[in-house]
């Protein structure tokens, strides 16, 4: 009996003995083993999204894909690690030091030497075929303009994890249309690692980055950068921008500031110069402004162009004693002569015509206080303070562009409204946006109407005479009728205005009957002279005269 | 009906030795296909290099470059001609 219990143990003990190795594949280390299983007939990789284009109006591509890679090394495989180092350091162009000190870090089988490395040097270093070294795809980014537009474009970083990411300006407003979505490919495959057709496949496509389209125009956007920096270099002046602008669509022709920055080589630059000025700087308009206040207040119909006025001296608000910019006086001048002379005084006498609660109105009315909207993505807004924050001296001192900051877009986009017959525009980059199920174009938005067209036509031919006789007629294109304002503001530092510092701009567009361009033209600390009359003026008429032959634009 | 039935157990062994065949035929194509994968992310990227030098041969960059050593200079000067300046040509009478 005894014989019979012993085999019967044995049996149970055999059977326990297959179940507990049983449970320990399948239930102990199973997880580990159908990976283990899986990685030896599966594979599986990622598609990866080719990021979308950015093109210029033309279509020409501003900013687009080139091959690039991730250069990695496997320590372990590399046979000798000096030879390995003297071999690779010239063509990734790093220090040999370098490249030492990552392969040599400790229990390491993988390690990234260089990310989007160039073809060349990738196939420089492929033709060594040297142990350990391997390269993965990474594209990376192409500008065929070279510099050019950076601040409209911004540039591709990297994110937290190592994936691309665009920063400032289009890549980083627009980041999440460029760059796509990645597929995954997943398949089994056989010892050769060819896949096995008939075997198990699941295959999620990539869907492709969008591509942009901008209002852009190459051309324009060349020829302002060059004269900018032409501008910039003759007038001695620390930055300056420029900002052109379709007044009927809010199309932005082109925008270029100075200093700029390589969108291909960012890291080399002062991380300062990455944001756009045009939409993240604010400054003081000064005289600019008042062909807006006088718009507000011929559209609330406190006065005419031909209201008289009697500017016969300084004028005092509070313990404030307000002058002229030469501080010249006139005697009795017309709204019209206010802003052919640039009379601060007379523009006082406006201001207190329209009051505290319509200006205030017409500012926020103008788009100011508020952001534009504009498709850039550090776009910021200066504060206009609150209704009951604003003195007598605010009143006065805010009709004539000071005491209140603005950011350049902002005031483009104001005057814009002018020249559109008094609908305020939301300022676009991007004009149509496409990807592979077609293209989505993005409507021009109308905000409001500031003021009414018959307004916006008396302003415009009030513009018109400010060029004609104004300080700055001497540099305005024959034969054209061009609608604009000179501005010379001090900047204010430390609570003070800075006698010698000032912003210099011109604001206009033309022709004046049947605007093709609205544009703003700044210029920060020119030495030559602070006024905008002898700096900003000449230098928009530069680019005015060069657009009208561009554009086919004859002179009457 | 009973003719059918009769060769209806033939068909399925005639399908299922189709199967093995037409399996047997694809399972060695994989190495093909990988090829052809490989061919095509090769002419992709080729692509996208060719389409990157088209893009840098018609840049403004180049060409104002080229236009240089061409000896084209930008025109200091310039006048416009307006169409009543022109009767000739806004009359069609050009020839």
């Amino acid at each position: 009996m005894w014989r019979i219990w012993s085999v019967f143990t044995f049996f149970v003990a055999i059977y326990l003995l297959i179940i507990g190795r049983l449970f320990y594949w399948q239930v102990v280390v199973g997880d580990r083993l159908r990976l283990e299983a899986a990685s030896q007939y599966h594979l599986e990789f990622k598609l990866p999204a080719a990021r979308g284009q950015i093109e210029a109006s033309d279509g020409h591509p501003l900013a687009m894909n080139q091959p690039g890679y991730l250069v990695y090394a496997q320590p372990q495989e590399i046979k000798n690690k000096q030879a390995f180092v003297d071999r690779i350091a010239p063509s990734l162009k790093m220090e040999p030091g370098d490249i030492a000190e990552i392969i040599n870090q400790p229990d390491r089988v993988w390690v990234p030497l260089a990310h989007k490395a160039d073809q060349t040097a990738v196939d420089d270093l492929k033709a060594y075929g040297i142990a350990g070294l391997g390269f993965e795809k990474e594209p990376k980014r192409y500008y065929p303009e070279a510099s050019m537009a950076a601040h409209i474009l911004g540039f591709v970083g990297f994110d937290q994890n190592g994936a691309d990411k665009g920063y400032f300006g289009l890549e980083g407003y627009y980041d999440r249309e460029l760059r796509g979505k990645d597929g995954m490919l997943e398949r089994e495959k056989d010892a050769k690692g060819a896949p096995i057709l008939v075997g198990d496949a699941r295959r999620i496509d990539p869907e492709n980055g969008r591509t942009l389209s901008l209002w852009t125009d190459r051309t324009i956007q060349r020829l302002v950068e060059n004269r900018l920096m032409e501008g910039i270099q003759k007038y001695g002046a620390k930055e300056g921008s420029v900002v052109v602008m379709d007044p009927a669509t809010g199309g932005i022709l082109a925008l270029a500031a100075y200093p700029s920055y390589d969108p291909a080589n960012f890291v080399q630059f002062d991380k300062t110069v990455y944001k756009n000025p045009v939409v993240s700087g604010s400054y003081e308009p000064g005289s600019t402004f008042k062909a807006l206040v006088m718009a507000a207040a011929l559209n609330e119909k406190v006065l005419t162009p031909g209201t008289t006025m009697e500017e016969q001296g300084p004028v005092n608000v509070g313990e404030y004693t307000i002058r002229t910019w030469n501080n010249q006086y006139h005697g009795t001048i017309t709204m019209t002569q206010v802003l052919e002379r640039s009379s601060n005084i007379g523009m006082v006498y406006v201001g207190r015509k329209l009051g505290r609660d319509k200006l205030v109105k017409y500012l926020h009315d103008f788009g100011f206080g508020s952001p534009t909207r504009i498709d850039i993505e550090e776009e910021s807004s200066p504060e206009i303070r609150q209704r009951s924050e604003w003195g007598d001296i605010d009143l006065a001192t805010a009709s004539f562009g000071q005491g209140i900051a603005v950011t350049p877009i902002q005031m483009v986009t104001a005057i814009g409204s002018l020249a559109n017959g008094g609908w305020l525009m939301e300022p676009h980059m991007v004009k149509e946006i496409q990807d592979s199920k077609g293209q989505s174009l993005i409507k021009p938005q109308k905000v409001r109407r500031v003021v009414s067209s018959e307004v916006a036509k008396t302003v415009t031919e009030m513009m018109v005479s400010a060029v004609d006789n104004g300080e700055a007629k001497w540099a305005k294109p024959k034969g054209y009728r061009i609608a604009g304002k000179t501005g010379t503001a001090q900047i204010p530092v430390s609570g003070h205005y800075d006698e010698q510092k000032t912003i210099a701009s011109f604001v206009g567009f033309a022709p004046a009957d049947n605007p093709k361009f609205v544009m703003l033209v700044t210029l920060r600390e020119p030495a030559s002279s602070p006024w905008g009359s002898e700096t900003a003026a000449p230098l928009f008429f530069t680019i005015a005269r060069e657009l009208f032959s561009y554009w086919g634009l004859p002179a009457q | 009906m009973q003719t059918l039935l009769r060769f209806l157990p033939l068909g399925i062994i005639a399908l299922i030795i189709l199967q093995f065949v037409i399996s047997n035929e694809i399972a060695g194509l994989g190495e093909k296909v990988a090829l052809l994968d490989d061919q095509t992310q090769t002419l992709a990227d080729e692509n996208t290099l060719l389409s990157q030098k088209v893009a840098s041969a018609s840049s403004l960059v180049a060409i104002a470059s080229r236009a240089h050593e061409l000896g084209f200079v930008e025109s200091a000067k310039y006048m416009t001609v307006g169409p009543e300046q022109f009767p000739v040509a806004v009359l069609g009478n050009a020839r």
